[in-house]
């Protein structure tokens, strides 16, 4: 399963990949290891996990950012676009695909995805796509994700601490002059009401007999 | 001799079950018994998940909990 998110900006999904086209990059090195990493994360994709790969997050418009391009000797800064690979993952740690830019570039381009078969949210490792020192940061979310018109949105996970429901406890004493004592309990014997059943218990053993 | 008549608990937590080995001891020291009857399935493999099912006496119904022990405190 390969899952592939893309930021409002870059909807042109086709298939299982979004993929803007930017010249300058299209034939790059960091291009093209994108590419290779992609179909070796995608060779290796197991049914039980989620391990996807965006390489192709190739045109920014809404931050568009200037940098060397590799090889370039003259120096001249051109306007390109970023190649921003992204590693989605279920579990573990993240690796970097590629090194992170060394320009600031918003963080907040981290998507997150949805393993549809488990349920389980995926967490996005973002890197940017050359230059700069190697770096990885990861975003874990905890928590379904909502497929909405054609993006995906995190939701908010549900408390996993809600008290649990209060079921009625009660204790009923049934004895004879002789004969073994009896208590009818009736409800669950939980924390709640234990000192209820411990109560009893010692009432019980008090007796002399 | 105290019968617990666990028909109507459907199920029973950790400190529930705490509750019970911790009523079992007391009785033990004091070289009484406690019985359990009506124990569902649930209960009870809580019992044998936690290797306590050996300290209780357990019988199906409370009826059958109330014959054997009065026949056991007659004869």
């Amino acid at each position: 399963m390969v899952l592939v998110f893309c930021e409002p900006a870059e909807r042109s999904l086709r298939g299982h990949s979004s993929r803007l086209h930017s010249a300058p990059w299209e034939h790059s090195r960091a291009a093209a290891f994108a590419r290779r990493e992609s179909a070796r994360e995608r060779s290796e994709l197991r049914p039980d996990s989620v391990s996807a790969v965006v390489t192709s997050g190739l045109s920014n418009p809404v931050y568009p950012r200037s940098y060397n391009k590799p090889g370039d000797n003259n120096g001249e800064r051109r306007q390109y676009d970023l190649l921003i690979p992204h590693r989605l993952q279920i579990g573990g740690v993240g690796r970097s695909l590629r090194r992170k830019p060394s320009g600031t570039y918003p963080d907040d381009r981290c998507l997150n995805g949805l393993d549809s078969a488990t349920g389980r949210a995926v967490g996005a490792v973002p890197s940017g796509a050359y230059g700069g020192r190697a770096r990885a940061s990861t975003l874990r979310l905890h928590g379904p994700i909502r497929s909405m018109g054609g993006l995906l949105a995190y939701k908010s996970p549900a408390p996993y601490n809600l008290p649990m429901p209060a079921e009625p406890f009660e204790i009923e004493r049934l004895s004879a002059q002789e004969g073994p004592r009896v208590l009818c309990l009736r409800g669950p014997l939980t924390l709640e009401n234990l000192p209820q059943f411990q109560n009893a218990i010692r009432r019980e053993e008090n007796v002399p007999w | 001799m105290v019968i617990v008549d666990l028909s109507d608990v459907p199920y029973i937590d950790s400190s529930g079950l705490g509750s019970l080995v911790s009523a079992y001891v007391t009785r033990r020291k004091a070289t009484r018994h406690i019985a359990l009857s009506g124990v569902n399935e649930r209960v009870l493999k809580l019992f044998e998940t936690t290797k306590v099912e050996p300290l209780f006496l357990i019988f199906p119904t409370l009826d059958d909990a109330i014959a054997a022990l009065t026949t056991a405190a007659e004869a």
